[in-house]
């Protein structure tokens, strides 16, 4: 049913910690928001970020587990219905996730699968809101706050290859 | 070795289908209803609000530097029409001198002091995290029942209404923003003093409900709360009403388009209703009323 990944793949040891602390990192940023010239801009679309770049990992069901968590604590201190970035971020991780080895390492073949990813992760947040709140969503708010983790995405891509290359390096010195 | 591959993906696609299932009934319980975990919320709140505020700083500074811009740009226009106020709230003042000074001489002779409940304490605090998101819209603020902070007080900034507290932990307080779906407010206009309910749609301009057909509501009405229900205070000032575009009634909130950063909160106690009457009558049908007042106050109904 689901292939998280080959045995073929290369795995980055211990994967998940960077995962994990990228992903709290982005969780933490994503309840700030800030106001542009009279507009509230919030973040709520930024921990996506994390589970799309999620490492390949070594232990899956820790890395599904934390995710599970994070969603969870992401409804909460969004104060959201429980559930939805949970259901949203699982199903990021199992669709995109299959085609981890496909992932691309350079940038704008990876903003191209990111726009797909959000696109997706925007119709599941407006259907599951829809299925919790019992009314439609505020898609303007929805477009807003996807839009703000499209100008992120540039930055927080650049920091992962930045901070890849700094571990790669000390990796290197050691061996 | 193929071994242990095939069990390790067996125990991502259980993990998996558990996880999903696990989400899928905390929706589905959640759904419609009180909160689930309500003190998991409050300790997480409680935990990240103090990193939420170190956080918010340098955002509060970035926000600070456009808005300077702004500010800067229409000076001197906004320096001319500050002008012109200050010459017509001169007059006003005097002319709410003199109101006030025949307002206590007719109190004096009726033997009737009404007063103004709005409390004259305030508790300062700082909005650590606002979420305009198309579920909700609340917000976190860094001062809790510590100091004081109870379910349902109001949320003021310097424009005006900005919620109540929806839930208090010790040192952070969940704030319902008057758009929210979830948020009533009872309103009133400050020209006719005709009532309606704010009901917040989660969008920028909540809809004006329960409009009497002889209720007279115009645009540009200034919307105040009306303090029914004793459960906020009367004469807060919360927005002007528009036309929408559906021809609906609307409020621009006072709050909507300005950055939050201070806020404060009036520590104001809710009316309560006798528990029982002289004779010791009716005691059943009041405890009632109590027990619905709590529900409508859970949810998001002050």
């Amino acid at each position: 049913m689901m292939v998280m990944r080959s045995s073929g793949q290369s795995v980055s040891k211990g994967g998940t910690w960077k995962g994990v602390l990228l992903l709290l990192i982005l969780t933490v940023l994503s309840v700030l928001s800030m106001d542009i010239l009279g507009r509230k801009v919030s973040f709520i679309f930024l921990p996506l970020t994390a589970i799309f770049l999620w490492p390949r990992m070594e232990n899956t069901v820790a890395s599904i587990v934390s995710i599970l968590l994070f969603g969870l604590l992401l409804d909460i201190l969004s104060a959201g219905p429980l559930g939805v970035w949970s259901l949203i971020f699982l199903s990021v991780f199992l669709i995109f996730g299959q085609h981890r080895r496909l992932k691309p390492q350079t940038f704008f073949p990876a903003f191209r699968l990111w726009l797909v990813v959000l696109v997706f992760a925007l119709v599941a947040a407006y259907l599951l809101g829809w299925f919790a709140i019992g009314r439609r969503p505020d898609i303007p708010s929805l477009l807003y706050q996807a839009a703000a983790a499209i100008v992120a995405f540039p930055f927080i891509f650049g920091l992962r290859q930045f901070a890849r290359s700094l571990l790669s390096d000390a990796e290197k010195g050691r061996a | 070795m193929m071994g242990q591959d095939t069990d390790s993906t067996r125990a991502s696609t259980i993990t998996m289908i558990m996880a999903f299932i696990i989400a899928g009934v905390f929706l589905i319980s959640d759904r419609g209803s009180e909160r689930l975990l309500s003190q998991t919320a409050t300790g997480a709140e409680t935990g990240i609000a103090p990193a939420l505020a170190l956080l918010s700083r340098p955002l509060r500074t970035l926000e600070g530097v456009f808005t300077g811009f702004q500010d800067r740009s229409r000076a001197v226009e906004e320096n001319k029409a500050l002008r012109d106020e200050l010459y017509t709230l001169r007059e006003e003042r005097q002319r709410a001198q003199l109101m006030e000074m025949k307002l206590a001489r007719f109190e004096e002779i009726l033997g009737a002091n009404p007063g103004i409940d709005i409390p004259t304490k305030k508790i300062a605090a700082r909005a650590v995290s606002e979420i305009n998101g198309p579920f909700v819209r609340s917000a976190l603020i860094n001062a809790g029942s510590r100091k004081g902070i109870e379910k349902g007080h109001p949320v003021m900034t310097v424009h005006g209404l900005f919620g109540h507290v929806l839930r208090a932990g010790p040192h952070s307080a969940r704030v319902l923003k008057l758009g929210d779906l979830n948020s009533r407010i009872s309103v009133m206009s400050a020209r006719s003093q005709a009532r309606a309910i704010l009901a917040g749609d989660n969008s920028d301009l909540p809809l004006l409900a329960f409009i009497e057909d002889r209720a007279d509501w115009r645009e540009g009405d200034k919307v105040l709360t009306s303090g029914d229900g004793g459960v906020l205070p009367q004469g807060l000032p919360i927005g002007v009403v528009k036309t929408h575009d559906s021809g609906h009634l609307v409020v621009e909130l006072a709050t909507t388009g300005k950055p939050t950063d201070w806020v404060w909160v009036y520590p104001y106690a809710l009316t309560e209703k006798p528990d029982k009457t002289d004779e010791g009558e009716d005691e059943v049908g009041t405890e009632g009323q109590g027990e619905a007042q709590t529900a409508s106050a859970q949810a998001g109904t002050p």
